[in-house]
């Protein structure tokens, strides 16, 4: 208990000196003029018009984000599921899921612009990102299930679906969510990114504009918020994760 | 399907056991590049329908090993399993063979309740709630039945793979060392009350022990196995009246056959290469 105490204080004080660090660096200007103080950040807020600007290009992002994390979940439980079931597709499905990995999203931009058009990008590279982690996450839990599950099935003379349904399936549902965990603020950095290549709204095309118009005070801003809203993703389903632990883990 | 020979059959259907022969069995696992580990090595042991049969032996001797390909979960090299006449993989599809393993293998995302019952729905039949409670009173569990696993002790872990290793009315019980983690007294106790089930079953059993205590108490027959490779060093038939109650593990007699299975485990272990 008291450890736990300690813990939590110090990070609380750690987080404090970075911010109050921050600030004072940004005031001396320590790091150029590209860095502000933090003050200096959170004063855009200030400003009614941009804070109208931020609250549309935060639920433009989050809105494409969400659509993005559900069609990228979807096609890993599918995919994963395939891959798992079919055998045959095993190997294929692996090795596109990691080349898409292995390549960099960003440079799947100006493809995805010609294919899906510059509105949707922004999605599909949401989608993409949030595919990966979630596909990895279900396919190893599927196929590293305990040794001790298959030999049951056996033993009672489960068929092939039974198991499935009732050993391999649950026992993948607390990596299953881990996999969203990790795919929902990739889900959110993919859109951000993908609206670069011309999305009309959202935190992306900020970030981009004011880099344009050297708006640097707002170009952090919007980092700031970006990264809100990755951290939100990532605790709103850390949350969900545990509730699964829980219920479907030792 | 076929009737398994040697049944017993009782107006319930339930006092069912089949004859368990495992002939000449020889297995020997790959450990790596050239390296090999004969586990068991021309093995024969058999039980009678209804017959309690226990295998004690140093650990890494095989027993486990035997145990798998008895419930048809492992290919021996040569020599044969069979249950009745059939091969346990066909008795298997049948849903009769019960197997409590050493490493429990409960489900926690299922209650204890839910994991009794997991053999029926697993076999694709519907599963017998009060079959299910009598199991867990069997037990000692009834007031867990809601209980998630991982709110159970080491011990009551096992009490709920034993009651779910009845739960599809075996012909075949295989339990490997399903009392491990109990103490002593609630291990004697379930012991007991065991026996009166099996009596009442008559089902064959093939247990696994590391007690001799227990082995002589339970068991019609003893085997002492020896290690590397695994091999029957000994084989003690358990001649003493049934029911064996407390006060069995008192006489003479049983004392007798304690240090008879006792001094055959310490030759085993002498003779099994170091
Ligand atoms: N899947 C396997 N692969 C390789 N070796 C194995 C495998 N299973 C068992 N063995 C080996 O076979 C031998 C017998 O193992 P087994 O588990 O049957 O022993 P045991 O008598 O049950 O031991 P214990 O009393 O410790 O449970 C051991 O040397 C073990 O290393
Ligand atoms: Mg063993």
């Amino acid at each position: 208990m008291a450890v736990d105490r300690f813990s939590v204080l110090f990070r609380l004080l750690g987080a404090v000196s970075i911010l109050v660090l921050w600030e004072i660096a940004g005031r001396q200007g320590w790091l150029g003029t590209s860095f502000p103080p933090l003050s200096e950040i959170f004063g855009v807020f200030e400003n009614a018009t941009s804070r109208r600007l931020f609250a549309r290009a935060v639920s433009a992002t989050l809105y494409a984000s969400a659509i993005a994390f559900v069609i990228g979940a979807l096609f890993a439980l599918v995919l994963a599921l395939l891959s798992f079931t079919q055998p045959w597709s095993e190997r294929g499905l692996d090795t596109m899921a990691s080349s898409l990995y292995a390549v960099p999203t960003i440079s799947f931009g100006p493809v995805f612009i010609l294919l899906a058009g510059p509105a949707n990008t922004a999605i599909v590279l949401g989608a993409l990102s949030t595919f990966f982690p979630i596909y990895v996450a279900l396919t190893s839990a599927l196929r590293f299930a305990p040794r001790g599950y298959d030999d049951l099935a056996t033993v009672v003379g489960a068929s092939r679906q039974k198991s499935f349904f009732l050993l391999k399936l649950p026992h993948a549902v607390p990596a299953f969510v881990d996999g969203l965990r990790m795919g929902a603020p990739a889900a959110v950095l993919g859109v951000i990114l993908g609206e670069w290549f011309g999305a009309s709204r959202g935190l992306g095309i900020v970030i981009i504009s004011s880099l344009q118009n050297v708006r640097i005070s707002q170009l952090w801003a919007a980092a700031c918020l970006s990264i809100a809203c990755t951290f939100g993703a990532y605790v709103l389903l850390t949350v969900i994760y545990r509730a699964a632990y829980r219920r479907f883990a030792w | 399907m076929s009737a398994v020979p040697h049944l017993v059959v009782a107006p319930d259907s339930r006092n069912s056991g089949a004859a368990l022969r495992i002939e000449s069995v020889s297995k020997t696992f790959r450990l790596g590049r050239g390296e090999f580990v004969p586990a068991l090595d021309q093995v024969s042991i058999s039980a009678a329908p209804g017959e309690f049969i226990a295998v004690v032996g140093p650990s890494g001797c095989g027993k486990s090993t035997l145990l798998r390909i008895a419930a048809g979960l492992e290919e021996p090299d040569s020599g044969k399993a069979l249950i009745g006449e059939q091969p346990p993989e066909a008795v298997t599809k049948e849903h009769r063979i019960g197997v409590a393993f050493q490493d429990h293998a409960l489900l926690p995302w299922l209650s204890v309740a839910e994991n009794i019952m997991l053999p029926a729905r697993l076999a694709g039949l519907s599963p017998d709630r009060a079959r299910m409670m009598e199991l867990a009173k069997l037990v000692g569990l009834s007031d867990f039945t809601k209980a998630r696993p991982k709110q159970l002790s080491g011990g009551m872990r096992q009490r709920v793979a034993i009651a779910r290793a009845m739960m599809l009315e075996p012909i075949l019980l295989l339990f490997d060392e399903p009392f491990g983690a109990l103490d002593l007294v609630t291990r004697r106790s379930l012991n007991i009350e065991m026996q009166r089930i099996w009596s009442e079953l008559g089902t064959t059993t093939m247990l696994i022990t590391h007690s001799v205590d227990e082995a002589v108490q339970l068991a019609d027959r003893v085997y002492v196995m020896a290690s590397r490779p695994g091999r029957i060093f000994a084989e003690i038939p358990i001649h003493l009246d049934r029911p064996r109650d407390r006060r069995v593990t008192t006489t003479t007699a049983f004392l007798n056959l304690v240090q008879e299975v006792s001094v055959a485990l310490d030759d085993a272990s002498d003779q099994s290469a170091g």
